[in-house]
């Protein structure tokens, strides 16, 4: 290779600002692949961590169980299991075995229980008294129902002594039990003798011989705990172990369950949707990337224009300058992409929803970033060789016509055909899906709105500055001198606005959406459960013959529920008291409560109508007469269905409602029980509102766009880099201006305001445009991406207040720098040696 | 030779007829904008000419493909800017510089004694920056001579010096003259129109006689 091509890394620091931006568009690009390949691989382990964190880990993996099996059948499918889970990786099996409920005579009373033994079971429950690890432990409400002691046996002498008494497990029953709640939890609600507590054996022995000499058959659970799967990749290694060790398993009378090839199939679709939404963002950002790679190449080309004329005065093709300007850029660019996969691993857990990555990710990662560096680096060898043509060989022609091409009419118009895909339904759901499929053009309507807002007000700029020389505002010198200033360097001026505008309106854009999502999430779940958490209660609880625990009165309120008819459609009444559902509810009802109150004379209650139900005055539950007095189209409790809601002193008798559920604010349900059971409430059917949907669909849509914000992160430090960049490179110039201008009697007061007048004028424009954009375009959308649409309420953008003002904050910091920078630069200069030059 | 503007073409250089001696020192003499940068960029094989043609050595160059226009520039002629800066690599030393013109010419090496022919012993090892403008506009002359061609064309290569530093260079045309190449230089400095052999006047893109 020939000297001045040799030396071209070295020759690259004679333009220390081009080889920042191409450090800058390096990282930009590896930044985008690395975020969208991480974001994609991550939303599937995000998938997998909710299908598998949603429900009861102990069923992730396989389940065996058995009904009505004899001892022998149990043993020899313990053993298989049991070899099977070793051949297969498996920590080993955990075995329960469970007798029918049956009456179990005590001292002469005759409690409900079931009989059981599973191993390690003992660790798990809370002793109330006793301990020893032998004999028969009983639950607090069996040994209060047969007035059992510790060393009583029961049947007569055939069961082994009392040794223990623990607290009822009760549901939620925990990570441990939860498999087996329907063997070991009482329901209330169920039928005489088909439902008990849960006494069992500690000792295996023990209750093997107990078994011998009781001659029934018993049923028989077999669970297989594994630490669950982190990623899509060890959730299908996982479930081809379960697979193989299910097969290995062929007992007759056993039903065997894998769960887990449904939770990754799911998961499967939710990163193939979120990739499908990523891939055309990611595309366009890159093209945008490489439009800029070409800016870095002409910027090479303006910024070495005495050596690359010298170069090709003395025979040296474009495509060998091209070369060179390659072999000065690729360094830079390279080193940009390595900081760009740091940075988008690092800033991994910022945008993405799991940090959990594939293995092999990050080599395709580098792979991909790679070859986009490639391309870029084929751009700017490209741009440079054809820039050098034009400059150098091709006839002087006017290529201004380009300037005026209205760029803008053609993202209006696929915005438009965005916006007719956004209302035939961005999200369908297909037949047998879960989750919605998500149609990428129609997702991307805000953002193409935003693209033309940045490209209208770019293009309103730069108009405006190519007449601003008729302006005369002497009487302003700051905004004279600012609009002077933004009038040379107009190229400049409306490119930093265009990607800041973008910049703003696309994080308004993906956090709204993405924001409106979660609201909607937490809105249409607390519309089905009420409030945080709720359980059954007991009449009991509504006629005031067992109470509520005191701690729990400012958290809490009763609500009752009857089911009726109105018009022969099923309706629901709700009965709330006013004084607590209003502090108690998850989604604010504002006054609608007011209007309620007692029956009036003739036993008719006043009634919020909920929903499309019939006006006027109605008796949908025998004995419960009411007639609307307001009317709201959703509340709370009510999820997908309608009716009326009642105060608590109209319900003539509390039989009247059908059932009773205690609402909470609490968060944690466990938390919530824990404290009804110390205060010796029963209770039943607990919901919380985390888990009483399916959020992944939401998660898909939301995960979407927490990359659109990752996106828009990237451009806005982009935009503040451009604008920062360009006062530096202009330095000189403003400082031998200003350095004069001072001397010549411009107020330093003046000169600090033309510059911020400058820069703010930029950033302004850029936040007021960005975010009436975004948040406006993100408003339209998000009503419309609602995976769950019969669910009220509609996905809505939060407030924008907060947004804007910190937008505002930020652009203000860019401006204040940017404007330091420059007047430090006009007030340290030496007018005399910036005039010699 | 017209150009594009706004207010519609101007005409730089017209009706132009100019053959250039073999050997010694050629000047354009005229004042700023009649056109003698022009004429030397149209013989230097940086532009084409509106109308008209160039020839070298007998040779019609005008209309030529810009591969074989590329070798020309490369083998047979060689232009000095007015700058002294933007005829030398910053990032290389003075030798250095000599080597990348040779070589960007095909050849292995400058020749030994070209430094030193020029004034400049000693200095290969200098960076360029070091020199005086008159010395840096020295070695671009040596830099033309390294890459072996024949014509050395030269626009206004005193303009941006100062007295002593433009003396250095007149001393460098004076020698150039006496050597087995064409030397033509753009200039309005009296001493070095003094200098050529023949003068050429241009006066509002025309010859003036």
């Amino acid at each position: 290779m020939r000297l001045p091509w040799t030396r071209a890394p070295r020759a690259a620091l004679a333009s220390v600002s081009t080889v920042l931006v191409a450090a800058l568009a390096g990282l930009v690009l590896a930044f985008v692949v690395t975020a969208a390949i991480s974001h994609t691989v991550a939303s599937g382990s995000a998938a997998v961590a909710y299908q598998t964190g949603r429900g009861c880990p102990m069923i992730v993996t396989p389940t065996v169980d058995g009904d009505r099996l004899r001892p022998a059948q149990v043993e020899r499918a313990v053993r298989i299991g049991a070899g099977a889970a070793a051949r297969n990786g498996f920590d080993g099996v955990l075995t329960g075995r469970y007798t029918a409920v049956a009456r179990m005579d005590f001292n002469g009373k005759t409690p409900w229980l079931r009989l059981g033994h599973r191993d390690g079971a003992a660790d798990h429950v809370k002793i109330i008294s006793g301990g020893e690890r032998s004999g028969v432990w009983l639950p607090r409400s069996v040994a209060e129902a047969g007035a059992v002691k510790l060393g009583d046996r029961g049947l007569g002498g055939l069961l082994p002594p009392v040794t223990t008494i623990f607290e009822d497990i009760a549901a939620p029953s925990g990570n441990w039990w939860c498999s087996e709640e329907r063997y070991v939890v009482a329901n209330p609600l169920a039928g005489e003798g088909t439902t008990a507590a849960l006494g069992f054996l500690p000792d295996r022995a023990e209750f093997d011989r107990l078994m011998a000499r009781m001659p029934v058959q018993y049923t028989l659970t077999m669970r297989f705990p594994h630490q669950l799967p982190a990623t899509l990749s060890e959730a299908h290694e996982l479930s081809g172990r379960s697979t193989a060790l299910l097969n290995e398993i062929n007992e007759a009378g056993l039903t065997k369950t894998d769960s887990l090839r449904r939770g990754i199939e799911l998961s499967e679709q939710a990163r193939t949707s979120v990739l499908l939404a990523v891939l055309p963002l990611t595309a366009v950002t890159v093209l945008v990337g490489m439009v800029a790679v070409g800016a870095v190449a002409v910027q090479w080309c303006q910024r070495r224009r005495a050596e690359v004329r010298l170069l090709w005065v003395r025979g040296v093709s474009p495509a060998a300058l091209g070369g060179k300007a390659v072999l000065e850029l690729i360094v830079p660019f390279v080193l940009g992409g390595a900081a760009g996969v740091g940075l988008g691993r690092l800033a991994l857990p910022l945008f993405a929803p799991s940090t959990a990555l594939e293995p092999g990710t990050l080599g395709l990662v580098i792979a991909i970033v790679a070859g986009v560096l490639g391309v870029a680096v084929l751009v700017v060898g490209a741009t440079t060789a054809v820039h050098v043509r034009h400059t150098f060989q091709a006839k002087p022609r006017n290529r201004r016509v380009l300037r005026w091409i209205p760029w803008e009419l053609g993202t209006s118009a696929l915005a438009v055909w965005s916006w007719t895909r956004l209302l035939d339904g961005a999200l369908t759901v297909q037949r047998g899906e879960v989750l919605p499929r998500i149609d990428p053009i129609a997702l991307a309507f805000p953002l193409l709105v935003v693209l033309t807002a940045a490209g209208l007000i770019s293009r309103v700029l730069g108009v405006s500055l190519g007449a601003s020389h008729r302006l005369d505002a002497w009487s302003w010198p700051a905004v004279q001198l600012a609009v002077r200033r933004l009038a040379i360097s107009r190229t400049t001026a409306t490119g930093v606005l265009t990607v800041a505008a973008l910049a703003v309106g696309t994080v308004a854009v993906g956090y709204g959406v993405a924001s409106a999502q979660q609201n909607a999430l937490n809105d249409k779940s607390g519309m089905i459960v009420g409030a945080n958490t709720a359980v059954q209660l007991p009449l009991a609880v509504a006629e005031g013959k067992v109470r509520i625990p005191q701690e729990l009165s400012s958290t809490t309120t009763l609500v009752g529920d009857a089911p009726g008819l109105v018009n022969g459609n099923q309706v629901r009444v709700l009965v709330v008291d006013r004084a607590s559902f209003k502090r108690i509810s998850s989604v604010d009802i504002g006054d609608a409560l007011t209007k309620l109150g007692p029956r009036d004379a003739s036993g008719t209650a006043p009634a919020l109508r909920v929903g499309k139900t019939p006006e006027g005055q109605w008796e949908p539950v025998s004995g419960v007469k009411l007639r609307t007095v307001a009317s709201v189209p959703q509340f709370p409790g009510f999820g997908v269905d309608k009716g009326y809601v009642i105060a608590r002193e109209a319900l003539p008798n509390a039989y009247d409602a059908a059932a009773w559920r205690l609402w909470s604010t609490s968060t944690d349900i466990n938390e919530f029980t824990a404290q009804l059971t110390a205060g010796g409430v029963r209770y039943f059917n607990p919901q919380s509102r985390t888990k009483v949907i399916d959020a992944l669909p939401f998660y898909v849509v939301s995960w979407t766009f927490s990359f659109i914000t990752a996106l828009g992160a990237v451009l806005a430090v982009l935009a503040a880099c451009s604008l920062l960049l360009s006062v530096e490179v202009r330095r000189r110039q403003n400082a031998l201006f200003s350095a004069l201008a001072t001397r010549m009697g411009l107020r330093r007061r003046t000169l600090v305001s033309s510059h911020l007048v400058e820069l703010g004028v930029i950033a302004a424009l850029a936040t007021a445009v960005g975010t009436a954009a975004g948040v406006i375009s993100a408003a339209l959308s998000a009503a419309r991406l609602d995976p769950a649409p019969r669910l009220a309420p509609l996905p809505a953008v939060p407030n924008p207040v907060p947004f804007v003002l910190l937008t505002t904050l930020a652009a203000a910091a860019v401006v204040v720098l940017a404007g330091a920078i420059a007047v430090r630069a006009a007030r340290t200069a030496r007018a005399g040696e910036l005039l010699r030059g | 030779m017209d150009y594009p503007t706004p207010s519609g073409p101007v005409t730089a250089v017209d009706d132009v007829h100019l053959t250039v001696p073999r050997r010694g020192l050629t000047v354009l003499a005229g004042p700023s904008g009649s056109g003698k940068s022009t004429l030397l960029r149209m013989l230097g094989l940086v532009e084409q000419p509106t109308a008209g043609t160039v020839f070298y050595g007998g040779e019609a160059v005008t209309g030529l493909p810009h591969r074989r226009l590329r070798r020309l520039r490369r083998d047979r002629v060689v232009m000095i800017f007015q700058n002294p800066a933007e005829n030398l690599f910053d990032y290389l030393t003075v030798g250095e510089n000599l080597l990348a013109a040779a070589q960007l010419a095909g050849r292995s090496s400058a020749p030994p004694d070209l430094l030193a022919r020029l004034g400049l012993p000693g200095t290969e090892d200098w960076r360029t920056s070091a020199l005086s403008g008159g010395q840096q506009q020295r070695l671009a002359f040596a830099c033309a001579l390294a890459t072996g061609a024949e014509v050395l064309l030269a626009d206004e290569p005193t303009s941006q010096l100062d007295a002593r530093s433009a003396t250095l260079v007149l001393e460098t045309l004076a020698e150039l003259a006496t050597w087995d190449v064409t030397v033509v230089t753009a200039s309005h400095d009296d001493r070095l129109i003094e200098l050529g052999e023949p003068v050429v006047r241009l006066r509002d893109g025309r010859i003036h006689r």
